[in-house]
């Protein structure tokens, strides 16, 4: 109940949600690479897996030859051969 | 670009890690603030890179996530120091090179001047030697805004003057004034205007003194054609006095100028026989070193230097000059002039004399040119007829100025 006045709230209000609901932003370049902005923590890290927790779910990136370029405690870039990303 | 430096100047380490958790232990590095990157996964072994600071700070995490770490690769300035700790003269030579380019940075070693027309570059260089200012001064040495006044006080034409160092460059940019800044006076001394040749007088205006010819006479050269001895006279028309005045008039005429000039017929011809010699040459400071393959024979060898100053960077000269050598060889042998190379050489010389004229402002009727040879020369006689300014001031002596006169009146 609360969450969901949360979420009107921002939507009514137009405010970013990645600030206001911690959710992770993605931004892809072809599929050669993504940027994962808020995300938490690393779960699994495999040259075909990578799982990340998130504040409110977790994404699995699918692929092959995964590698990290770079990450912080705020965002990852993850380049390779992507195949799919998902959300459970 | 700037990271990669940061990251050269702290030292980067490719780690392998193995384990028990290896996702718990990126998980602490980067609550931990550690800084990973390139981070891959390779038949169960993770490989990462991170500086060497950092590396120290890890051990607690790799405990904690129970893995391993092995140091595969070290690069960059720590582990370069510690391998070379014990090359001293290397070290030495590094260090000397810098505080060498750092010493040459205290000095000027190029001075230019931009903006000046009417004063040449050797003139504003020879004063500023006179000032102390140098090639190879101390920066520290000069005081750019007392220059700037020194150069302006000297050079009155010079309207605007600024005077800056740029890396181990003195540049001096002025701005000349256009327009004259005084104009000449004439000397009021007592003068006659006489001919300065013989001709036709066309036109004739006087400002000042007697005119003593009309529009329409033969005059000769030498022959007064204003006179500046001005006859006072009183109410009975006598001459009671004289007053000398300086003679000032326009005077233009229909003269006949004419030249004559000779040259051998007989001359040196020096031409290229194809061959090319290359060198380099490198001066420092007096002494300069020119490499050059010395040639065997006694030939004539024609050589160009194109010098140019050693530049680091940007305005970072330094007083080194290095240039490319370029020598030609070259026969010489004696020739006759063509009768066409010789009538070319003539109306050359014509065409020159007609131009000079031209520049004095003498229009020009009729010009005839005959060009004669004999044995050895060629003689060029030119004969222009032109319509010009005549007359020149001639000084009148006191003791030779009349008492009185009987000339026509003022």
């Amino acid at each position: 109940m609360f969450s969901n006045s949360k979420e009107l709230l921002v939507t009514s209000l137009k405010f970013p949600g990645d600030v206001i609901m911690g959710e992770m932003m993605l931004s892809f370049a072809g599929r050669q690479a993504l940027l994962v902005e808020n995300y938490r923590t690393i779960l699994l890290y495999t040259d075909q897996t990578i799982r990340l927790q998130g504040k409110n779910c977790r994404l699995a990136v699918h692929g092959s030859r995964l590698s990290i370029q770079y990450y912080t405690k705020e965002e990852m870039k993850i380049t390779g051969q992507i195949k799919s990303v998902e959300f459970e | 670009m700037y990271l990669k430096i940061i990251h050269a100047l702290k030292g980067v380490v490719q780690v392998q890690l193995t384990g028990f958790s290896p996702e718990r232990f990126f998980n602490l590095c980067s609550s931990g603030g550690i800084e990973i990157w390139n981070l891959a996964y390779k038949e169960g072994t993770y490989w990462f890179c991170m500086t060497l600071p950092d590396f120290f700070k890890i051990r607690a995490y790799a405990r904690k996530a129970k893995v391993r770490l092995r140091v595969a690769e070290k690069k960059g300035l720590p582990f370069f120091m510690n391998k070379n700790r014990k090359r001293k003269l290397y070290g030495a030579g590094l260090v000397s090179f810098f505080v060498l380019l750092y010493t040459l940075s205290l000095f000027i070693w190029d001075i230019t001047f931009l903006g000046n027309y009417h004063y040449t570059d050797n003139t504003l260089t020879k004063f500023l030697n006179d000032q102390g200012i140098a090639c190879g001064i101390l920066k520290k040495g000069i005081d750019c805004d007392q220059l700037e006044g020194v150069i302006r006080t000297y050079f009155p034409e010079i309207t605007w003057v600024s005077a800056r160092v740029s890396g181990t460059r003195l540049i001096i940019q002025v701005k000349e004034n256009e327009v004259l800044s005084s104009i000449e006076k004439k000397e009021e001394v007592p003068c006659d205007i006489v001919a300065d040749s013989g001709g036709t007088i066309t036109y004739m205006i006087v400002r000042s003194g007697i005119p003593m010819v009309s529009v329409g006479d033969t005059v000769e050269q030498g022959q007064v054609l204003i006179s500046g001895t001005v006859p006072v006279t009183n109410d009975s028309e006598e001459i009671v006095g004289v007053n000398l005045v300086s003679a000032d008039g326009d005077i233009r005429a229909q003269s006949v100028y004419s030249y004559r000039k000779t040259f051998p017929i007989l001359h040196t011809v020096i031409t290229d026989t194809g061959r090319v010699k290359k060198g380099l040459m490198v001066k420092a400071g007096n002494f300069t070193a020119r490499l050059l393959i010395p040639d065997k024979k006694d030939t004539l060898w024609r050589t160009v230097t194109e010098e140019r100053q050693l530049k680091l960077f940007g305005d970072f000269y330094l007083p080194v000059w290095w240039g490319e050598i370029t020598s030609k060889e070259a026969v010489s042998y004696e020739r006759y002039y063509t009768r066409e190379e010789m009538e070319a050489m003539g109306n050359e010389i014509h065409k020159n004399f007609l131009h000079n004229l031209s520049e004095k402002g003498v229009h020009i009727i009729e010009n005839n040119v005959k060009i004669l040879e004999d044995a050895s020369l060629c003689h060029v006689e030119g004969e222009v007829i032109a319509e010009g300014p005549m007359g020149r001031p001639e000084e009148i002596s006191e003791n030779l100025a009349p008492k009185t006169d009987n000339g026509p009146e003022a």
